[in-house]
């Protein structure tokens, strides 16, 4: 977990977020607002740290405000739209403290936004310019912004297929486990403190849940056979798990502060990847019940399937956190490769976000629901990409040795 | 609960003959021989509306424990058979090649085994873990109908995890679209 950052002053509070008008996938869109984003100045112009610093700074808050995808993000005021905002900072260290004074201001009028002094142990400069930028996006927009947000998946670059966390941006790429088996499928809790995964360290699919804050791993179902973790309630008391116990692999329900399990399907066929609908009333799933793997959402207190999917193959939901869409990994025909498609919680509207670039899997909502992770081989081996959740401006995720797959974006 | 754990107890006292397709559970500690353990799960959901003649809940077993024991070993007794593209359906070549991997089973009455169910790497992770499962159940399945005591068969899936080859095409996918039946050597007979 990074270290909590001191906010000193807070000298303004934005008006809380208004319902922000849905987001229109694949629609027309607003030329964005213009944010000016001079450099940094150093707190003691004198100190070549200082100046480093600003520079690092800027660049980190420049490179979340553009990924952010809510600002047109310019160095200076030039032509064309006038600017919306602009965004001046002052950045310097103290023995092992990095300090930074923030102020955003509304360029049209002048107005003050906030002004904010963030200090931040030295060795994380990092997360204080994500804390920077996610403060810009909430005054701006009055919504939550990303850049504090991580991305676990599973990457084999030792040779056996490890749980890694990074940032959201590619950065700060960790491994957090050294099973040396098989270790696949991380969850993570919506607090961001546990990571539920698969590992085979003991001889079978056993799930663990790992706990960042300590560092402990421990069981959490390890019954003969599959044991799975498909979602997390939004609550953070319910898991979501396929299990065989020996038989076709069906759907469970973990309670994860009694530890009772409950049965959700019975069936014959493989039901599997179980996803929380944001209400935890629903869930999506994928069965074969029907011959080819389609996508089903499950009403939690009937206990009544229906059916989502027409297509020739679907799998690995993953429903939005607006509750509107349940994106899938899907394909039109046999033997194409998968790609990532959109359904609308009626299943009657399908949108296509990948097409002709290799196989695409597993995507996942960033936690605002604006942006998707998945694996792709587009580039050759498995990697990690981020789009945004109309499909426009895929970006590899980060380029590490081995094949990355799987990713699961933690709300924290 | 008590009616399961009837059920289970009976189950194993008959030797898997009362209850077709359900299984008593079985743990193997690290040494000894299986022994009966009662499957914890909870029973199935009830429909919210009474029924006037209840019956009871269907009883949760699970099978034979991988865990503990010796490795799991290859024997050139003990084929491999082959599934179509995302089918755990059994062809007339695998069945013939189980019966005769049944018929080396059952020779051996210490002999434990464990089938491993794989997928070529097409589909999700997860999809083929779950399909990796049902090919190894299918295979067991067809074990205990040719008179193999299931107490003595394990199944665990590797979905796309244990590839024999990495080239993208459909020679490799047909040699990954696998079950394999592999063999160890229990500490005594199982009873």
């Amino acid at each position: 977990m990074s270290p909590a950052l001191l906010l000193a002053t807070l000298l303004t509070v934005p008006a809380d977020a208004q319902t922000e008008v849905r987001m229109s996938v694949g629609g027309g869109s607003q030329p964005l607002p213009v944010l000016v984003l001079p450099a940094f100045s150093a707190a003691d112009g004198r100190r070549g740290e200082d100046a480093a610093l600003a520079g690092l700074l800027r660049e980190i808050v420049r490179r979340d405000l553009l990924l952010s995808r809510r600002f047109d993000v310019r160095d200076e005021d030039s032509g064309g739209l006038p600017a919306a905002w602009r965004l001046l900072a002052r950045a310097g260290q103290a023995a092992d403290k990095i300090s930074a004074q923030v102020t955003l201001a509304d360029a049209s009028g002048g107005r003050t936004v906030f002004e904010r002094y963030y200090r931040q142990d030295a060795r994380w400069p990092r997360a204080l310019a994500h804390r920077v930028a996610d403060d810009v996006v909430k005054a701006a927009t009055g919504r939550d912004g990303f850049a504090r947000t991580r991305i676990a998946f599973v990457n084999d670059q030792t040779g056996r297929k490890e749980i890694y966390l990074m940032d959201y941006d590619g950065e700060n790429v960790r491994r957090l486990t050294d099973d040396r088996s098989i270790d696949l499928l991380p969850r993570v809790s919506p607090d961001g403190r546990f990571v539920a995964y698969t590992s085979y360290k003991d001889g079978n699919p056993d799930l663990f849940l790992l706990d960042l804050r300590s560092g402990r791993t421990s069981a959490l179902s390890a019954e003969q056979g599959l044991n799975v973790a498909g979602g997390f309630s939004p609550d953070g008391t319910k898991l979501l798990m396929t299990l065989s116990r020996g038989r076709s692999p069906n759907l469970y329900l973990k309670d994860l502060k009694t530890g009772g399990v409950e049965r959700l399907t019975s069936h014959f066929g493989a039901d599997s990847t179980p996803t929380f609908s944001p209400d935890a009333r629903q869930a999506a799933f994928v069965s074969d019940r029907a011959g080819n793997p389609q996508i089903y959402v499950l009403d939690l207190e009937t206990r009544q399937p229906r059916r989502l999917t027409n297509f020739n193959w679907c799998d690995a939901p993953a429903w939005s956190p607006t509750g509107e869409w349940i994106a899938f990994a899907g394909r039109a025909r046999r033997g194409d490769p998968l790609d990532i498609f959109l359904a609308d919680v009626t299943g009657s509207q399908v949108l296509r976000l990948t097409r002709g670039e290799g196989a695409n899997e597993d995507p996942a909502w960033s936690p605002d629901g604006r942006l998707l992770a998945f694996s792709s081989t587009r580039e050759g081996r498995p990697r990690i990409y981020v789009m945004d959740a109309d499909g426009s401006a895929p970006r590899r995720a980060a380029e590490l040795p081995g094949a990355s797959t799987t990713p699961f974006w933690s709300a924290d | 609960m008590d009616a399961m754990k009837k059920c289970a107890l009976l189950l194993a006292a008959a030797a898997l003959a009362a209850c077709a397709a359900r299984r008593p559970s079985l743990k193997a500690d690290s040494t000894a021989s299986p022994t009966i353990a009662l499957s914890t799960a909870p029973a199935e959901a009830v429909a919210p509306a009474a029924p006037i003649a209840p019956d009871a809940p269907p009883t949760e077993v699970a099978e034979a424990s991988l865990r503990g024991g010796g490795e799991f070993a290859a024997r050139a007794d003990l084929k491999a058979v082959r599934f179509d593209f995302d089918s755990a359906a059994l062809s007339d070549e695998a069945l013939e090649a189980l019966k005769s991997n049944a018929e080396a089973i059952k020779a051996e009455p210490r002999l434990e085994v464990r089938v491993a169910g794989h997928c070529d790497e097409r589909g999700t992770t997860a999809y083929n873990l779950a399909l990796g499962q049902k090919r190894a159940k299918e295979v067991r399945d067809y074990y205990i109908r040719l008179g193999v005591d299931g107490r003595r068969i394990a199944t665990i899936s590797y979905g796309e995890e244990n590839p024999l080859c990495a080239q993208p095409d459909e020679a490799c996918w047909t040699q990954n679209r696998r079950a394999e039946t592999t063999a160890r050597t229990a500490a005594a007979p199982a009873p």
